[in-house]
């Protein structure tokens, strides 16, 4: 990749490849004979948008533990296809990876 | 409601899922898996990624897997998967976070038409007092959704479930998705939210404890608790699904005991008269058996209101994305 000794390394977007990606189709007419049932409703009083609990008793979980990495070519069977050995030994090993 | 663009947003720890008021009658529901990996790869490698089909994005210098891709190749390469968004909130530890939720959202939407663009996403309730990470999660999407030249509009996660869900009870009852890092409650009386919260707790807290005790990997777990309808969380056959059968059962116990004491504690709840309807939304609560589970715990505890019938969202995943678009269209109307 070119320009490596540059310090300011820019966010631009330059290709992006997305597979198609799963849609489906419903008809509007039910949504839309609730939308008017709530809009009847909530002209009285406006709805509250998001409260803030006065309170919790939720706990944290901790994040995951990291995994260790495994060895690539053990396992490079299904996903990777027919990506060539030499690609896929480049592709980043670290934990984290950002 | 015509010359008015109309979008919903569900925002998950997994999933994105848009759904758009197209001209012709219809509702288009489309959904992202949003985690994404860095790669190491020159990039006059990448149409080999792109022949094989590989979701990916080149940002600055760096190329990232996206999507159900990322998820492959950090199960092969032994790595975790990076998501924007942690337990339903922008992870802003990561570094790109926000430049590739917006990638994947401007996929799913696309730029605003015109200026009447109305799009309504999902936030989650608080998890912890007085932490008000909500409200800055909700900053970053009314920017990110108005530079897409939308009028941004948040709606509660667990309203926007009982808009969805729960019209023929005048929107009275309670709504709760099951995410992948949390459950999100909300308890709401003629599509007025009266009491939400968050239970730190979700289908990966199930993940975890389950691979702990059977000492397998976290990949294995999942696989064996993504089987939807073919798993019996009342009747699990092997030793995958009794551990899985046995937190499923613990995270809803917990759900309720948290319920118990918010609801107990809230004088607003008084407002209920009537046993409430309970949905669920989100594939957690997908497997068999959840449901009964769920009434049976419910009523050992004396919980503090009368409830009616409990259920499953119909078609529980999209349940969330399709509240939001009622919201907007409520609003239009
Ligand atoms: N078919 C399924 N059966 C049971 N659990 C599932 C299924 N598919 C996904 N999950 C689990 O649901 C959680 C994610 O919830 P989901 O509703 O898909 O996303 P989000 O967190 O974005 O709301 C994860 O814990 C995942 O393992």
């Amino acid at each position: 990749m070119a320009d490596q000794e540059s310090p300011v390394v820019s966010d631009e977007i330059k290709v992006v490849h997305l597979a198609e990606i799963p849609t489906k189709m419903i008809k509007a007419g039910e949504l839309e004979n609730i939308a008017r049932a709530l809009a009847e409703l909530t002209a009285q009083k406006p709805v509250e948008e998001i409260s803030v609990p006065e309170k919790t008793e939720a706990i944290v979980i901790p994040q995951a533990e990291a995994r260790s990495s495994r060895g690539i070519l053990g396992d490079i069977s299904f996903s990777l296809g027919k990506l060539t050995g030499s690609v896929v030994n480049s592709f980043n090993k670290e934990e984290g990876a950002s | 409601m015509m010359g008015n663009e109309m979008k919903g947003l569900y925002i998950g720890t997994m999933n994105l899922i848009s759904s758009s008021l197209a001209e012709d009658g219809m509702v288009q529901l489309k959904r992202l898996r949003h985690g994404f990996l860095k790669i190491k790869i020159e990039s006059s490698m990448t149409g080999i990624l792109k022949n094989e089909g590989l979701q990916y994005a080149e940002v600055g210098r760096d190329l990232y897997a996206l999507g159900d891709s990322a998820s492959h190749m950090a199960h092969v390469t032994g790595q975790n998967i990076n998501r924007s968004i942690c337990n339903g909130i922008l992870d802003s530890k990561e570094e790109k976070a926000e430049i590739i939720l917006k990638l994947l959202i401007e996929t799913l939407i696309g730029k605003a038409n015109g200026e009447n663009s109305l799009c309504c996403y999902s936030v989650p309730a608080e998890t912890s007092e007085g932490e008000h990470r909500v409200v800055y999660h909700s900053e970053v999407m009314n920017e990110m959704l108005k530079s897409l030249g939308y009028r941004p509009l948040a709606v509660n996660e667990g309203l926007a479930l009982v808009f969805s869900s729960l019209a023929a009870r005048r929107f009275t009852g309670m709504g709760i998705s099951c995410g992948g890092g949390l459950l999100n409650v909300c308890l709401a009386h003629q599509a007025h939210m009266i009491e939400s919260f968050s239970v730190d707790r979700g289908g990966d807290w199930i993940d975890e404890n389950a691979s702990k005790v059977l000492g397998m990997p976290l990949r294995a777990v999942t696989m064996a608790k993504e089987k939807g309808t073919a798993l019996d969380l009342e009747k699990p056959t092997t030793r995958i699904e009794k551990a899985i059968a046995v937190y499923y059962k613990e995270m809803i116990r917990y759900a309720i005991e948290i319920m118990r004491k918010r609801i107990e504690g809230s004088r607003k709840c008084s407002i209920f008269q009537d046993p409430i309807d309970i949905v669920f939304s989100g594939a957690v609560a997908l497997p068999k058996g959840f449901v009964s589970i769920f009434s049976q715990e419910i009523s050992k505890v004396g919980f503090p209101l009368k409830v009616g019938q409990i259920s499953l969202a119909h078609d529980l995943e999209y349940a969330i994305a399709r509240g939001c678009l009622i919201k907007a269209m409520s609003e239009v109307l």
